[in-house]
């Protein structure tokens, strides 16, 4: 009998052990205020489903909301790596490069609107085209972009491009997508979105990335060169007259960028630089006028960058190596700080709500 | 926006691409055998392939099959012992016996493993048939300390952990002589059957000084098996997921000569269940992309050429190719990179006794191995990914061995290596020449005149020379004290054992880590060893009553300085470098019973540890003093075996075993933020034998994950839910 009762005891301790799993508080819900503000995606760690988190900063209040898709939604998770968000029509999209999926929630409530999984297809970034309702969106490692319905979020068209596309633009009625081919290609293919064919190929440097349009109304490419190569190619940025698809000059870095390229209203671009750690580096400005660079305007290592057109303020995100919660500092446009706040793992990309 | 996961960071199976710093995952060296040499039809493409290559190899492997294991004097009394006790479950006898009379050969004076200062675990055969583990794996997930990183079933990789360290920190052996990867510093544990296995010595804590580099946190020595009793046996295995395994076995066994020849099939289609859970809602999925084709061919001769001189040889090839499906994130995750790899071992020792207390021994061993990975999925600038690398290693090792009476027993040796390498992702060629001496000893005294107390010290002194890396001293002191002596059948054994050690370990560099010249890194040719300082004090009780019982805690400490990590070094790119310092402090505690009267075997383990990370990796880190991620805090593992002789008939055996394994939570990031959840499978395990016409049949029904959990071992890898296999040994 004792036998049995000591045999009975020691499964029930195997099952449960004396090492008990972290206790999770439960989970404090707070209403979120309509207010402008910026949306933070950050990334997560590639492979870890919960990993990727969406924040919402109030400038206002200087109040921070955190897990926003875990908490309206039942502690459900976006999912891995969190590559590419934007807002539209008071809906915000999400792309998960990690488990391929196209997420839709609502920017009023964050509640789950509608999703759609990509398998196979490593999608990137993406760009909303309200003319035509179609989604963009970039497909890393199948070279190639999808044509995404807007309302139904099915796959209309696959049009070929470049190697490795990483950024896409809308400019003069035309697509405009950054083939990086990790610092392998130098090529920017330019898509006519209504034959959904190429029109044209506009060679840059090597590694274009990143793509915006400028307070010049011209298209400004980010090359992050090559840091592999032999020898190291080192970034360089371009401008494209989106009216004859050539290059009008350019403004070439010591170093390899990261890619990352943001434009403010008031005639400045930002771009973040690399340095010694693999996770970015400091922002260098550019003066759209007169092709004049600040380097290390912000001396630092940051991973995204964005500006509120609103205030003219330069959002920029410090990835903290992954290893932590990262961190997002506001300067003026001189560069000033004026705030700092604490985002989640991997904070990168910026959307304003007005 | 740059992006952070190129290729070469992928956390998935990445081209030989370190996983990022402190998540605890493998040096993945994936590569990949576009096998397919007829591209309308690549199925049938690489199914001539393999055939063509199979026959080469099998008359390669018959050719070259001569297997001798050193011996010394103890370890021959000890198998002729063992020769008396088959210790298969194909025979008619399922007596376990105690272990404590196999002289092990992971130790530089022959001891056995209740009598060395260091905590040693030995794995018997029986252990490995009841618990129905294929393959190497499996097995040493009932280790105490042990945490076996899986990956995934038959498919997936399988790396070890101890005393919450990195896989690398753990020396591998194989009959006595160092096996692991000069590539990654580990093997694949899944790829090593189960069916080649006698049985598995685990010596816990750095021994350093007795093998040198890597032997950090322990030693796995693993014995490879030779023909008992049997001239023939054939083993069919059938099993979920498409799982079928086929070997033969040929050999025979006398006092002059012991030979054996082997070779096996093992086919795994995948596509196993799992459950993927995102928040409230989980989705029953299948697995694709998990396949495992695997072959093995092994030889093993054991021989007197005369009475003071044996020859022992092994010969051991193995090819696999298999999917590797990636980290789940999504309902929908998949994945059509494949990997192959190759390993052929030979090792050939002599041993000659001088006197009946002298001897000396020398040992050749040989190792290829190759690697290949390939992910169509992953283009970078036009190319798809594929990755390998090619490693061969030459080394020799002599030592001598002296049992001086009252002065008390001496070994001497050294041993030297030459190992190269070569591959695709990393620059140049690298080349590693190292060589090391050692002295070992052991000097007992009986402190009362009956013997009631002995006390033995137990010191070792190595010096390790590594070409273009450094050189290490590496001391080791281990005592002993014996109390309360008890007569046991004539043999004197004592119920009482204390026992510690403290020594100074140290691990080399790896190529990856030197000379990794892949996407998103590059390796360090200036990395420095790691360094450590260890040591463990336990106790342990024998008591004779209703069967053998034996209970074993041991209190351990590990201070690792230089502890090598990838980190950032700037334009998207990682380097090694030696950055950090980690202190691992815990307890093991091991029970065995074994009642022999009744056939009733009962063992637990449990350990429980903390790995703390206890510098800065840079200025203004946040993450000092957290726990390094996958190193549980938690393990427990028991089994409760029973077997018995029934002769009814044509029935003469029957075995039953019930096992579990708990692993407690662990994180998976450095700032612990977040953790995977513990989690607990049952195994259970039937065996019933057959004599029929002179031929005896055992047939074996596993089933794994008895209680249908849902659960994974490494963040994205999902295991099976309930599997089970059917296996039919007869042998002759």
């Amino acid at each position: 009998m004792k036998g049995t009762l000591g045999l009975l005891l020691w499964l029930v301790w195997s099952i449960g052990g004396c090492v008990k799993n972290p206790a999770e508080p439960e989970p404090v819900i707070p209403a979120i205020p309509a207010a402008s503000g910026v949306y933070v995606l950050n990334e997560g760690n590639y492979g870890d489903v919960a990993g990727a988190r969406l924040s919402l900063y109030l400038p206002e209040s200087d109040t921070v909301y955190h897990s926003l898709f875990e908490d309206a939604n039942g502690g459900a998770h976006l999912g891995s790596t969190g590559d590419d968000f934007a807002l539209f029509r008071g809906k915000l999209y999400v792309l998960m490069s990690g488990s391929e999926r196209l997420v839709i929630l609502s920017a009023t409530d964050h509640h789950l609107l509608q999703d759609t999984y990509f398998p196979g297809s490593t999608p990137h970034t993406m760009l909303i085209d309200s003319l035509r309702n179609t989604i963009y969106i970039t497909r890393l490692y199948k070279n190639s972009v999808l044509f995404v319905n807007l309302l139904t979020l099915q796959v209309m068209d696959s049009i070929s491009v470049g190697h490795n596309p990483q950024d896409l633009a809308l400019a003069n009625g035309k697509l405009y997508v950054c083939n990086s081919g990790y610092g392998e290609d130098n090529s920017v293919t330019v898509v006519n979105p209504d034959t959904r064919s190429v029109v044209s190929i506009v060679r840059v440097g090597a590694g274009p990335s990143g793509i915006v349009t400028g307070s010049d109304g011209k298209l400004w490419v980010a090359c992050t060169g090559n840091a592999f190569g032999a020898p190291m190619i080192p970034g360089r940025v371009y401008r494209i007259d989106s009216g004859t698809d050539t290059v009008l000059d350019s403004v070439a870095f010591a170093d390899p960028l990261s890619g990352t390229i943001a434009a403010s209203s008031e005639g400045h671009l930002y771009v973040v630089g690399s340095s010694a750690s693999f996770f970015g580096g400091p922002i260098h400005r550019i003066a759209v006028a007169s092709l004049g660079v600040t380097l290390n305007f912000v001396p630092g290592t940051f991973y995204g960058a964005g500006v509120d057109d609103a205030t003219g303020d330069l959002y920029v995100a410090d990835a903290k190596a992954f290893v932590t919660s990262g961190e997002v500092s506001i300067f003026a446009h001189n560069g000033v700080l004026k705030k700092k706040f604490i985002a989640e793992r991997g904070p990168s990309l910026f959307v304003f709500k007005r | 926006m740059y992006p952070r996961h190129k290729p070469g960071n992928l956390l998935k199976p990445s081209p030989q691409k370190p996983s990022r710093e402190g998540d605890g995952r493998e040096q993945r060296t994936p590569s990949s055998w576009v096998l397919s040499s007829d591209p309308v039809n690549p199925a049938v493409g690489r199914g001539l392939f393999m055939v063509r290559h199979k026959v080469i190899r099998f008359t390669v492997c018959l050719v070259a099959v001569v297997v001798i294991r050193t011996a010394h004097p103890g370890a021959l009394s000890q198998v002729v012992k063992e020769h008396a006790k088959p210790d298969t479950a194909a025979h008619h006898s399922l007596l376990s016996y105690s272990l404590d009379e196999v002289v092990v050969t992971s130790s530089r004076i022959p001891s056995t493993a209740g009598r060395s200062p260091a905590p040693i675990s030995l794995i018997s055969r029986i252990d490995i048939e009841r618990s129905g583990a294929t393959s190497l794996g499996d097995i040493l997930v009932s280790g105490p300390g042990l945490f076996v990183k899986d990956y995934g079933p038959a498919s997936g990789l399988k790396t070890l952990s101890q005393r919450g360290l990195g896989t690398e920190h753990t020396l591998i052996l194989m009959n006595g002589m160092p096996v692991y990867s000069m590539q990654n510093g580990s093997i694949d544990f899944g790829a090593f059957p189960s069916e080649e296995i006698d049985r598995v010595e685990l010596v816990r804590g750095g021994q350093s000084a007795s093998f040198g580099a890597n032997a950090v946190a322990g030693v796995v020595n693993v014995v490879t098996r030779s023909m008992r009793n049997e001239n023939v046996v054939a083993r069919l295995s059938t099993g979920a997921f498409g799982e079928r395994d086929v070997s033969v076995s040929v050999g025979n066994d006398n006092e002059k000569l012991r030979w054996r020849m082997s070779s096996g099939l093992q086919k795994f289609e995948g596509g196993y269940p799992f459950q993927f859970t995102n928040g409230p809602v989980s989705y029953d999925l299948v697995r694709t992309n998990a396949q495992r084709d695997a072959w093995r061919c092994s030889g093993d001769l054991e021989a007197a050429l005369s009475p003071t001189v044996r020859l022992h040889t092994t010969a051991l090839y193995l090819e696999s190719e298999r999917g590797v499906p990636g980290i789940v994130s999504s309902p929908f995750s998949s994945s059509r990179a494949t990997q192959r790899d190759q390993q052929g071992i030979v090792q050939l020792g002599l041993l000659r006794m001088l006197s009946l207390r002298s001897w000396w021994e020398a040992k050749v061993q040989g190792v290829y191995s190759y690697q290949r990975y390939a992910d169509p999925d992953i283009v970078v600038g036009g190319i798809p990914i594929i990755n390998n690398f090619r490693n061969t290693e030459g080394r020799v090792a002599l030592q001598f061995h002296a049992d001086a009476s009252g002065l008390g027993r001496y070994t001497i040796g050294g041993d030297a290596v030459h190992a190269t390498g070569e591959g695709n992702a990393v620059s140049g060629s690298p080349l590693r020449e190292q060589w090391g001496m050692f002295i070992a000893g052991e000097r007992s005294l009986g402190l009362a005149p009956d013997s009631s107390v002995v006390v033995s010290f137990h010191p070792v002194l190595r010096y390790d020379r590594v070409q273009e890396i450094g050189d290490a001293f590496s001391p080791q002191l281990g005592l002993q004290v014996l109390l309360l002596p008890m007569s046991n059948g004539g043999e004197q054994k004592h119920l009482l054992r204390l026992h510690g050690t403290v020594g100074r370990n140290f691990r080399t560099p790896t190529f990856n880590e030197l000379f990794y010249a892949g996407g998103g890194g590059r390796g360090n040719p200036h990395l420095r060893p790691e360094r450590s300082t260890a040591f463990d004090l336990g106790t342990g009780i024998t008591v004779s009553g209703l069967g053998q019982h034996e209970f074993d805690l041991t209190w351990f400490g590990v201070e690792m300085q230089d502890r090598i990590v990838w980190t950032s070094a700037g334009a998207g790119s990682t380097t090694p470098k030696n950055l950090r310092n980690v202190v691992v402090k815990g307890i093991e505690c091991t029970y065995a019973w074994r009642w022999t009267l009744t056939g009733t075997t009962v063992s637990v383990s449990y350990s429980r540890s903390k790995s703390e990370k206890t510098s800065s990796d840079f200025p203004g880190d946040p993450n000092l003093h957290t726990i390094v991620p996958y190193s549980p805090q938690e393990l427990l593992s028991w089994s409760v075996g029973w077997g018995d002789n029934l002769a009814l008939g044509p029935l003469r055996e029957c075995a039953v075993s019930l096992g579990c394994s708990r692993v407690g939570f662990r994180y998976t990031t450095e700032d612990n933020a977040s953790y995977l959840p513990s989690h607990t499978v049952f195994n259970a395990t039937t065996t019933v034998g057959l004599r029929v016409f002179g031929t005896a049949a055992s047939m074996q029904v596993d089933i794994r994950n008895l209680l249908n959990e849902s659960y994974v071992v490494m963040l994205g890898y999902p295991m099976p839910l309930r599997s089970y296999r059917f296996s039919l040994t007869l042998s002759y």
